[in-house]
């Protein structure tokens, strides 16, 4: 039986996971929560993947500049800043912090939402825009050194 | 021992290379394949003696290419690598002959535990 759930409670979830992913991976001392967001900053990029279960569709991303995504690749790959990283291994990296964070969010609310399923991760560039306006929170965070957006949204009506 | 690295991102192939090595991997043969069916086509023509795979992939995922192995005669060591980490994913490892399951993210030690072991 699943249970109904805030997107705080995603948002909550997704700190942890992220802040487990920066200290053991990309070797930072943690996550830090700066404050909430109305939206997405224009101009951003990111990584997004889709966790789907019985009673909820989320969809959860980690987004940020293009500079602070190649930051975020070069951290996950152990590259230095003189390391040449192509566009499409960044976004590969990218899909890849975002798949660690969801997997452990997922692997959090098992408890609660038994059957959910975890979706590939994409990459965008810029914003992505909603026709139905879906329910959104948004968390400024800095990921180490890097300002980042955590983000959680799904339909209106879902729980 | 030669292993083989499955892994739809190129990067996280790239991650367990390096911690593979920081587990004292690094005189062993590391291998690579893209998705299932590609790692099929390696194991096919043999030689492997270890397979780290992750679970979600496209084409063949990771379970369907444990299954295929075992509909095939293929006998070689098969653990999960993967950010997928509730009971129900370890439970379905097991249950079809995988030996372990590393969550990600991992440690240098999460690979010298699940390999030391075999």
């Amino acid at each position: 039986m699943s249970e109904s759930t805030t997107l705080q409670e995603w948002l909550a979830a997704m700190i942890d996971a992220s802040t487990e992913l920066a200290t053991v991976t990309l070797g930072f001392d943690g996550v830090t929560t700066v404050g909430t967001a109305d939206d997405v900053a224009d101009h951003s990029a990111g990584a997004y993947i889709g966790l789907v279960g019985e009673t909820t569709t989320v969809q959860l991303a980690m987004c940020s500049t293009i500079d602070g995504c190649k930051q975020l690749a070069r951290a996950l790959l152990g590259m230095t800043e003189e390391d040449e990283l192509a566009d499409s291994d960044m976004a590969d990296a990218m899909g890849e912090v975002m798949n660690i964070v969801a997997g452990t969010v997922k692997t959090r609310m098992d408890g609660r939402l038994p059957a959910l399923k975890l979706g590939l991760p994409l990459f965008v560039t810029g914003r992505v825009y909603s026709v139905n306006q879906p329910e959104t929170a948004v968390l400024n965070v800095d990921v180490g050194p890097i300002r980042a957006q955590l983000v959680a949204f799904r339909p209106r009506g879902t729980t | 021992m030669k292993i083989l690295i499955v892994d739809d991102s190129k990067a996280m192939r790239m991650i367990v290379m390096r911690t593979l090595r920081q587990a004292g991997y690094d005189n062993h043969t590391l291998v690579e394949a893209g998705n299932g069916e590609e790692a099929l086509k390696v194991l096919r023509a043999g030689g492997i003696d270890v397979v780290l795979s992750d679970w979600n992939m496209p084409q063949m995922n990771g379970i369907q290419l444990l299954q295929a192995l075992t509909a095939e005669g293929i006998k070689v060591k098969f653990g999960f690598v993967t950010s997928e980490g509730t009971e129900e994913i370890r439970q379905k490892a097991a249950e079809n002959g995988a030996l372990f399951v590393v969550t990600k993210p991992f440690t240098a030690d999460a690979f010298r535990n699940a390999l030391g072991a075999l």
